[in-house]
């Protein structure tokens, strides 16, 4: 756990925040506190890996909501536990479609909630690392010359050198500079890691021209 | 008197009968003079003498006979007759007696004898006239005494008799009759209360009467009694009355008093209905009636149900949040006593807020509720607002107070203002359902309107009042809820009555309606 891991608590019962922000600091969370969405949403977007516990019933605007406000905004969405003082079944099967890591009724097992928090913040932070990751790729494959994308398209492909080398009209030897020059570039190790990294960039038609 | 009186003289010798004229004159006599008896007889009749001086010898109707025919005749019965005789015989004068005559004289008589017998006759004559006349008199007064005893007694009588009667139609109706003298002490009979209370005619006098009574009310009847005996009138009042098998009953007394011409009190009259029915009949009413407030308060807590439910897992979930803290704390290495100890501190307060729940909502739902207290309307809100504010989230109402600072209080039934106040918010939230989101505002403002009255008024921002909705809300039985017993509202209104204030509805200028709470204010002002 980085130290700018946080667990946000949005709640409007005074009580409830703050026994959460205590039983997550007993825990070793660092915790922060929202009296309503609205509040929550003036305040800044986080810095590290982080996740939500988030009241149903508000006044103003309510959990699932805030939920949907949160999801189309990157640098806001994150991974969503709901506890509620009712058992209320479509409003639980709403937030659960909605990606929520779980929904928990008030009075919750401290057990229970603690799984949760673990389990949001593990998936926040493997989407951060994706998403690093991502952006890593991207920034190589920005890099790379417009024959050097050429080259690296077709070899994730699956081609080999010589069909590359007379698809793009060039000798084999040619082919196999660009080549070493982009895994050399794009930090691969392997062919198989290239595949990995850039696959899926290319696939979705990024870093070349078709 | 001028004369001394009129004699008439009557012989057949004209010297004799003048020497008698001119003595009787000289006397200060009336004199009249007759030759024989048949003109003293008319004579007398038509005039008649205070004394006839006659002579017994005479020609035709003789003295003896003329006084014979005078007392013969009513209208010359009492004139007294001396009878003058030349012959001083006893027999004529026994004769003389045995006609009527009063006395004799003989003659030759001494004037001053015959003046002197003259002037005594006239006077005893006289003298028996008044008495006759008195005996007369004496027996027609008597007469009209007898008479107006006679009437006096059927006066009596049939007084008596109405007395009876009324007292008989009094009773009739179950009412107890009395009377008391002037100071308010029973002196006569008072058989109809006797009967009732076993008391004996003894017993009952004077303020013996008052041994019938509850204890617990002696005291102040007595106090009433003796004001109104002081004030002379304006007797009213109820008190328990033994029963002669020893049960109390409930009764109304009253009384006037009877006015002599002079405008004093004469003596008192007064009924006593017995009046335990009604009163039980009230009771019955009244506990009715709270009975169905108190089903109707049921009813609406179990419409809450849901947000209570809410209202006590808040500060439960938080409770267990924070126990649960305090171990992961205390298992550290170094254990945070400071995070452990404000963690119970916490828990302590969130079992008391559940508590204040809980308690309201017991106070709320229970039976009795007898007691009246100065209130703070103000805080009367806060008191419902522990219930509802739950509810008020659930259904995304937004609850806007504005409570006037310098508040007076009034006085009344907490509960029962509660009850109010949770149906008017209940209603307020309800009207508001559909309402988009934003809009749902619940504005409850209490301040005093300056003509004494705290005015409770809570206004919603929903639809409003139809016109045929708004003659009938205040119905009993009227609803527009498919599960609504259509009491609230009714329930409301009395309790606001029988505080001595109202409940009224009205739509507001521009969207929704606004009910209004008005309850006299106590104290003075601030």
């Amino acid at each position: 756990m980085s130290a700018c891991e946080t667990v946000y608590v949005v709640d409007d019962d005074p009580s409830v925040r703050r026994s959460l922000a205590r039983l997550l600091r007993s825990a070793g969370h660092r915790a922060e506190t929202f009296a309503s969405a609205r509040e929550f949403l003036d305040g800044p977007a986080p810095g590290g890996p982080s996740c939500l516990i988030l009241d149903i019933c508000m006044p103003g605007m309510n959990g699932i909501e805030l939920q949907e406000t949160l999801r189309p905004i990157d640098t806001r969405a994150m991974p969503i536990v709901f506890v509620t003082g009712h058992g209320d079944v479509p409003k639980s099967v709403r937030a659960m479609k909605n990606g929520a890591v779980d929904f928990l009724t008030k009075p919750f097992d401290d057990h229970e909630l603690l799984r949760a928090v673990d389990a949001a913040l593990r998936r926040d932070r493997e989407l951060r690392r994706l998403r690093a990751a991502q952006s890593e790729t991207r920034a190589r494959m920005g890099t790379l010359t417009p024959r050097e994308a050429e080259v690296l398209r077709l070899v994730v492909a699956g081609l080999p050198n010589k069909i590359i080398a007379s698809q793009l009209g060039i000798v084999e030897k040619t082919v196999k500079v660009h080549r070493g020059r982009v895994m050399h570039k794009m930090q691969a190790g392997s062919l198989a890691e290239l595949v990995r990294m850039a696959g899926g960039e290319v696939a979705h038609g990024l870093g070349g021209q078709q | 008197m001028s004369t001394k009186g009129a004699v008439l003289a009557v012989d057949d010798d004209a010297v004799s009968l003048s020497a008698l004229k001119g003595t009787l004159t000289a006397a200060g006599y009336e004199v009249a003079l007759a030759a024989n008896g048949e003109s003293a007889l008319s004579s007398c009749v038509t005039a008649p003498p205070d004394l006839v001086l006659s002579d017994i010898r005479m020609p035709g109707m003789d003295g003896y006979e003329l006084c014979r025919r005078l007392k013969g005749r009513p209208e010359t019965r009492h004139i007294p007759v001396i009878l003058i005789s030349a012959v001083a015989e006893a027999q004529e004068w026994a004769e003389g007696l045995r006609t009527g005559a009063v006395d004799f004289i003989s003659k030759p008589f001494q004037a001053d004898e015959l003046l002197a017998r003259i002037g005594t006759h006239i006077d005893l004559s006289r003298a028996h006239a008044e008495i006759v006349r008195q005996a007369a008199a004496l027996g027609k007064a008597n007469e009209e005494l007898r008479c107006e005893l006679d009437e006096r007694i059927q006066a009596e009588e049939s007084a008596r008799r109405a007395v009876t009667r009324l007292r008989a139609v009094v009773e009739l109706t179950g009412q107890l009759t009395w009377t008391t003298n002037a100071q308010g002490e029973v002196v006569e009979d008072i058989p109809a209360w006797c009967e009732f209370t076993g008391q004996d005619r003894g017993h009952a006098l004077g303020w013996g009467w008052t041994r019938a009574l509850h204890p617990d009310d002696l005291d102040r009847t007595l106090r009433a009694w003796r004001q109104a005996v002081r004030n002379r009138g304006g007797y009213e009042t109820e008190y328990r009355l033994r029963r002669k098998d020893g049960a109390y009953r409930d009764f109304l007394a009253r009384g006037m008093p009877v006015l002599r011409a002079d405008g004093t009190v004469a003596e008192w009259i007064g009924t006593c209905i017995d009046i335990t029915e009604r009163k039980r009949a009230e009771e019955l009413i009244h506990r009715q009636r709270d009975d169905l407030a108190h089903v109707a308060r049921v009813g609406v807590i179990s419409e809450l149900a849901v947000s209570l439910a809410h209202e006590i897992s808040q500060p439960l979930a938080a409770i267990l949040s924070n126990a649960q803290a305090a171990l992961r704390f205390l298992k550290a290495g170094t254990p945070d006593l400071d995070e452990v100890r404000s963690a119970l501190a916490d828990i302590v307060s969130d079992d008391q807020r559940a508590g204040a729940v809980i308690k309201e909502l017991r106070a709320f739902v229970k039976k009795d509720e007898s007691r009246w207290e100065p209130l703070n309307m103000a805080e009367v809100i806060e008191e419902v607002h522990v219930i509802t504010q739950s509810d008020a989230v659930i259904k995304n109402v937004a609850v806007d107070k504005d409570f006037a600072t310098a508040l007076r209080c009034v006085r009344g039934n907490r509960t029962q203002l509660q009850q109010v106040i949770l149906n008017l918010f209940m209603n307020g939230c309800e009207a508001m359902e559909g309402i988009e989101l934003a809009r749902r505002v619940l504005r409850i403002s209490v301040f005093e309107d300056g003509s004494g009255m705290v005015v409770v008024e809570i206004a919603d921002r929903g639809r409003g009042l139809p016109d045929n909705v708004k003659q009938k809300i205040f119905d009993p039985l009227f609803t527009t809820k498919p599960q609504g017993l259509g009491m609230g509202l009714p329930i409301a209104r009395t309790i606001a009555e029988s505080h001595g204030g109202t409940l009224t509805a009205h739509n507001n200028s521009d969207r929704g309606a606004t009910f209004r709470l008005a309850l006299p204010a106590h104290g003075d002002r601030v």
